[in-house]
């Protein structure tokens, strides 16, 4: 027995070691490869700070892709983790960031700026200026919270997380049932600057502002490792978890407020990215054959963040001069994984974590 | 059943037979049909390829073709004049038509040229106009606005019950409800000639269309010697400088292709448009593709939907990589704002004054005392 846990903590440990180093991969890939090529030396003299002659592949590495790979690792292991809260709350291998309605919320929010709030008030927001940029993040802050609000008010008067969930999805088909009416209505260039900013993207930040992302969302992932205690209790049961000691309704919150968070913070930055976050916890689950939240959140946030990083590799199409969006690519990555957990289901291996 | 190897070329042959007798005859047909045109009178056209009006003894044949493919024809219409007594039959008006509905901006700039809005009955609801006599008539409610594409008020349409209805030809939606009306809609596929005198000759289908043949025949002229002429002054240039277009909106740099309406002009105007492709629309590339082709390029031009007031700075912080550009440090940025110049509802019928602006920016010393009318240097 002892020796069997033993040998579990080594394959374990190898695991995260691989993966960690997968990331790091990615992160070098990231910064090396793009529409430009650009010699791997000249690339890591960039990196390390040194001068290098040629001005635009300076530039190139240092404000366009290194934002770009500081926001795809932020978002993707906010995305995983959020994900991961979701399906072990709500015991639904199915369930990912966008099971609340949080992402609707910040559609909701970024449609009302950009579709409604310009006929208004005689603003185009058409055409992002720096106002139109704060004015988009700060309503998909605003949508995508208040949203998340109203689920920990509801969570407080129900008992059971299956009324959280149906309200959450319901709160999701509300906010795409008002975009659409704004739609309806909307001038056609701002429907378009709507569907662009639906389409998801890792490259719309700066230096600065990826710096901020980063530190935002690789932080409160770090946290949520606190919840993987009370993550391993809820997984037995509410009634079980109840007569452990856990205080359930606390318990409930602090994940809902987590996983909330980090979804906000994704949808307003980088617009509402699919399937990373529903994806990326049966990748975890799958590697490392565990059910202790404590690995499987760190693993997650690793596993979440290298997801991105390929995806935003993919989808850069290094060599050609065209981009792929963001999202046709993480579905991609993500359709097939949630495939096969279907297909494991039907073999009836899935416990359901 | 064995099938050798031997029948199956066998097979292919007679396949192969068929299909290229079919091509054969089609392309004789077709052949046939643009002969039989010729016989009939056909008016010359030096640059659309998107129209083609024929005039027969009694009535005149609207033909609108894809300009970018002139064998595929999108609509035909049959012009009567007013003395025609017979019955008129689908897709056959009297002309000049008397109420018009334009469904897009673009195609109010050729009224506005011939002086003939009092044509137009009802428009699509855009933002921004800025003809006063437009405004003054949607205002006192003579012209009525009609929604937008794919969300059209049928009854308030019904309820004006046009003659014509001008629509864009490269758009879905809504239209099956206007033709259930059993008015004729017109496709202009003007936006599409990329040649910005072929967007302009489409004024002689609407003087056609309004009773204005001959004044449209002699606007269009004065169109083409100026803007020949300016052709001229840049023909021989010595520097021609290098320029790059629009901006990084939302994770894309949409960039237009190199035999665009833009590229098309850029180079009428003495410069090289750095991205020398053969397509006509545009594509979306990354910011590191611009960035590497067009950072030491001359000059930058976009167009701009923002309040009055637009400076460098406020571009710049936008995106802080703009200040990389050549064009950026040396303050050769040329835009036009559109919320502050009229530029949708008058450029189809102004590629003159389009060609002067960017000339006057490029070649400074070409054309000194001239007062650009769209586009000007970002300070």
């Amino acid at each position: 027995m002892s020796l069997a846990i033993r040998h579990n903590k080594r394959y374990h440990n190898l695991t995260i070691f691989l993966i960690v180093l997968f990331l790091l991969l990615l992160i070098a890939a990231n910064l090396a490869f793009g529409t430009l090529t650009i010699p791997i030396k000249e690339v890591i003299k960039t990196v390390f700070g040194q001068e290098i002659d040629n001005e635009v592949w300076k530039n190139v590495i240092r404000r366009t892709r290194w934002p770009q790979t500081m926001v795809a690792l932020g978002a993707g292991m906010a995305l995983g983790i959020s994900g991961l809260l979701m399906q072990t709350l709500f015991r639904n291998p199915l369930a990912g960031p966008s099971v609340l309605g949080i992402s609707s919320g910040a559609s909701l929010g970024v449609a009302f700026v950009i579709l409604v709030a310009g006929r208004l008030f005689h603003v185009s927001f058409s055409y992002l200026d720096i106002w139109g940029e704060i004015a988009i993040i700060a309503s998909a802050l605003i949508g995508s919270m208040s949203v998340l609000m109203l689920i920990l008010v509801f969570s407080r008067k129900v008992t059971g997380t299956l009324g959280v969930l149906i309200l959450g999805v319901m709160v999701g088909y509300l906010a795409n049932s008002i975009v659409g009416i704004f739609k309806y209505y909307s001038l056609e260039e701002d429907v378009h600057a709507y569907v662009v900013w639906g389409l998801g993207s890792f490259n719309r930040l700066s230096v600065e502002k990826a710096k901020l992302f980063a530190l935002f969302t690789v932080v409160p992932s770090f946290l949520s490792v606190f919840l993987a205690k009370p993550l391993n209790l809820l997984a037995l049961g509410d009634s079980y978890a109840k007569n452990l000691g856990l205080n359930i309704k606390l318990a409930r919150h602090l994940i809902i407020s987590a996983a909330g968070i980090l979804t906000a913070l994704v949808s307003a930055f980088c617009g509402p990215i699919v399937f990373i976050g529903l994806a990326v916890p049966h990748l975890a689950k799958l590697t490392m054959k565990t059910s202790n939240h404590f690995t499987l959140l760190l693993c997650t946030g690793l596993i979440g963040a290298s997801t991105a990083l390929l995806c935003n590799l993919v989808a850069r199409m290094p060599g050609s001069e065209m981009s792929l969006p963001i999202n046709s690519v993480t579905a991609f990555v993500g359709a097939p994984v949630v495939i096969s957990v279907i297909w494991k289901k039907r073999k009836g291996q899935l416990t359901g974590g | 059943m064995n099938i050798s190897p031997g029948k199956i070329s066998r097979l292919s042959l007679v396949f192969g037979v068929l299909i290229m007798s079919i091509i054969m005859l089609s392309c004789n047909q077709k052949q046939k049909q643009k002969e039989s045109w010729k016989k009939q009178n056909e008016i010359p056209l030096k640059y659309a390829n998107g129209f083609k009006i024929i005039e027969n003894d009694n009535y005149k044949q609207i033909i609108i073709y894809d300009p970018d493919n002139t064998d595929d024809i999108i609509s035909r219409l049959k012009i009567f004049p007013k003395s025609y007594k017979g019955k008129l039959k689908e897709r056959e008006i009297k002309a000049p038509v008397e109420k018009i509905i334009c469904l897009s901006s673009t195609q109010l700039a050729y009224f506005i040229e011939l002086n003939t809005i009092n044509h137009i009955v009802a428009l699509n609801s855009s933002k921004y106009l800025f003809n006063e006599k437009v405004n003054n008539k949607i205002d006192n409610g003579s012209i009525k606005r009609v929604g937008k594409e794919g969300n059209f008020n049928v009854e308030l349409i019904a309820g004006i019950d046009p003659d014509l209805i001008l629509v864009s030809p490269f758009k879905t939606g809504g239209y099956d409800a206007l033709k259930n009306l059993g008015i004729p809609l017109l496709p202009i596929a003007s936006y599409n000639e990329k040649r910005p005198l072929g967007r302009a000759e489409w004024i002689k289908l609407i003087g056609h269309l309004t009773g204005k043949k001959r004044y449209a025949d002699s606007v269009f002229q004065s169109i083409d010697s100026t803007y020949n002429h300016y052709l001229s002054l840049v023909s021989d240039v010595e520097h021609r400088p290098t320029v790059f277009s629009g901006r990084f909106t939302s994770g894309s740099w949409y960039v237009p292709g190199g035999k665009s309406f833009i590229a098309n002009l850029i180079h009428d105007a003495g410069a090289d448009y750095i991205f020398d492709n053969n397509k006509k629309g545009g594509s979306p590339l990354d910011f590191e593709a611009v960035y590497s082709k067009g950072h030491d390029a001359d000059f930058w031009r976009l167009q701009v939907s923002q309040p009055p007031g637009f400076t460098m700075e406020k571009f710049k912080k936008e995106d802080a990589r703009y200040a990389d550009f050549k064009a950026f440090k040396d303050t050769n940025i040329i835009f036009c704002n559109i919320r502050v110049k009229p530029y949708y509802e008058e450029n189809p019928v102004k590629p003159h004054i389009l060609l002067g602006d960017f000339i006057h920016h490029f070649h400074p010393d070409l054309l000194k005392d001239y007062n650009p009318r769209y586009y000007e240097l970002l300070k």
